[in-house]
């Protein structure tokens, strides 16, 4: 007979490496399933000021390899193994990877969220090419140059300051509707002298030859832009079809619903982290994954 | 034999890097006519290679000092074929 695991995890940022912790130091067998990236959406940081016990902060890369090590200490085990299918029978959920299936008696899904493109004219043939999705891996490659930062949310603020660190100068483009709060880092992102932002507008293509050269804009006065790069910041969460297809309750922006303790519709099956919309730091997406596994275990304790 | 120069270009906080590197490292573990070199392009002297050769993104591979492969992710089938094309064209 397959082995069953006490513990499937889907995702292991800083949610589901939690929830990994959570059972693997109570004895459980928990297997973590990624699709290469351990530390998900966080590993993008720069800097983490605000996760308790480092006053100094440290970057995501640093800080998920804490949670990694942390895991695996306790027995959790990471599979690099892309998730294609999540059935629930009963008192099994069975996971299907692109290397086989796995079966466990609980299902915590941490599968974060899916970066949304532009979808413009330029986007994927300048990919590489001046078009990037993380300010802080291609940041360096633009030094003295001009980029322009496209997204509305706290991400977008943050890394248009850092992108000054290098760029010569910086145009932030939010979108039509704005920022999307009032971020504490707004006020620095309007003082610097190295920063444009280009409000109310919105990106109609992407061209240049061999390489990015200008943004075409619409929505307002500005209809061109002069860039070298661009990085697309754009948050957006998306259900897979896999959780559909499974039968977990979503809403309408694609954030998988669940209760106080992170239960899903499901029995058995939790949710935690980005891909529940809720929080959208590492110590909320830490503390759902948490109460998932404890609820988790809970229901295991129930079973037996 | 002629050696074929391959660069990988990666830095510590690149999320996708980590996955790269351990396709580079299958695809080319077996292989004897390879000198891999690991470019951090968060040191100055890694920026710069990655500069000289246009590159703006990460993870890369350059073959032979030419930028074959951009982003994540790729496909080992796309890595051997590069290397296949270099050992034919020679250095």
């Amino acid at each position: 007979m397959e082995k069953v695991w006490d513990v499937i995890i889907i995702g292991a940022g800083p949610a589901g490496l939690t929830a990994g912790i959570y059972t693997a130091r109570h004895g459980h067998n928990t297997l973590i399933l990624h699709s290469g990236k351990i530390g998900g959406r966080a590993l993008e940081a720069h800097m983490i000021e605000n996760y308790p016990g480092f006053p100094q902060g440290l970057t995501g890369v640093e800080l998920m390899k804490l949670f990694h090590e942390q895991a695996t200490r306790f027995g959790a085990i990471l599979r690099h193994e892309t998730v294609i299918g999540l059935a629930d029978a009963g008192d099994y959920k069975s996971v299907s990877t692109r290397s086989g299936y796995h079966q466990g008696k609980t299902v915590i899904i941490t599968t974060g969220i899916q970066r949304k493109q532009l979808s413009v004219p330029g986007e994927m043939e300048f990919k590489g090419r001046g078009v990037s999705y993380c300010a802080i891996c291609d940041g360096p490659f633009f030094r003295d140059k001009v980029v322009a930062i496209v997204g509305s949310g706290h991400e977008a603020v943050v890394d248009a300051l850092h992108l000054t660190d290098t760029a010569s100068k910086v145009y932030a483009i939010p979108g039509k509707k704005g920022y999307s709060e009032n971020y504490p880092e707004l006020a620095a992102l309007k003082s610097n002298p190295k920063i444009e932002i280009i409000d109310g507008h919105d990106i109609a293509e992407i061209s240049g030859s061999e390489f990015v050269t200008n943004l075409k804009l619409t929505g307002g006065k500005v209809e061109r832009i002069d860039v070298d790069g661009v990085f697309i910041l754009l948050e957006h969460v998306s259900t897979s079809n896999i959780l559909v297809e499974a039968g977990i309750n979503a809403d309408e922006g694609g954030c998988v619903l669940v209760d106080r303790n992170q239960q899903t519709n499901i029995p058995g099956v939790y949710a935690a982290g980005d891909c529940s919309c809720m929080g959208w730091q590492v110590v909320t997406a830490a503390g759902d994954g948490a109460k998932a596994a404890l609820t988790a275990m809970k229901y295991l304790k129930q079973r037996q | 034999m002629t050696m074929i120069r391959l660069e990988y270009f990666h830095n510590p906080v690149c999320p996708y890097c980590p996955a790269a590197k351990s396709l580079v490292t299958r695809v080319v573990d077996e292989l004897k006519d390879i000198e891999v070199i690991d470019v951090d392009t968060y040191t100055d002297e890694g920026i710069t290679r990655g500069m000289s050769l246009n590159l703006m993104a990460v993870p890369a591979v350059a073959i032979n000092g030419v930028v074959k492969l951009i982003g994540w992710p790729f496909e080992a089938e796309d890595l051997l074929a590069y290397i296949n094309e270099a050992r034919k064209v020679g250095p």
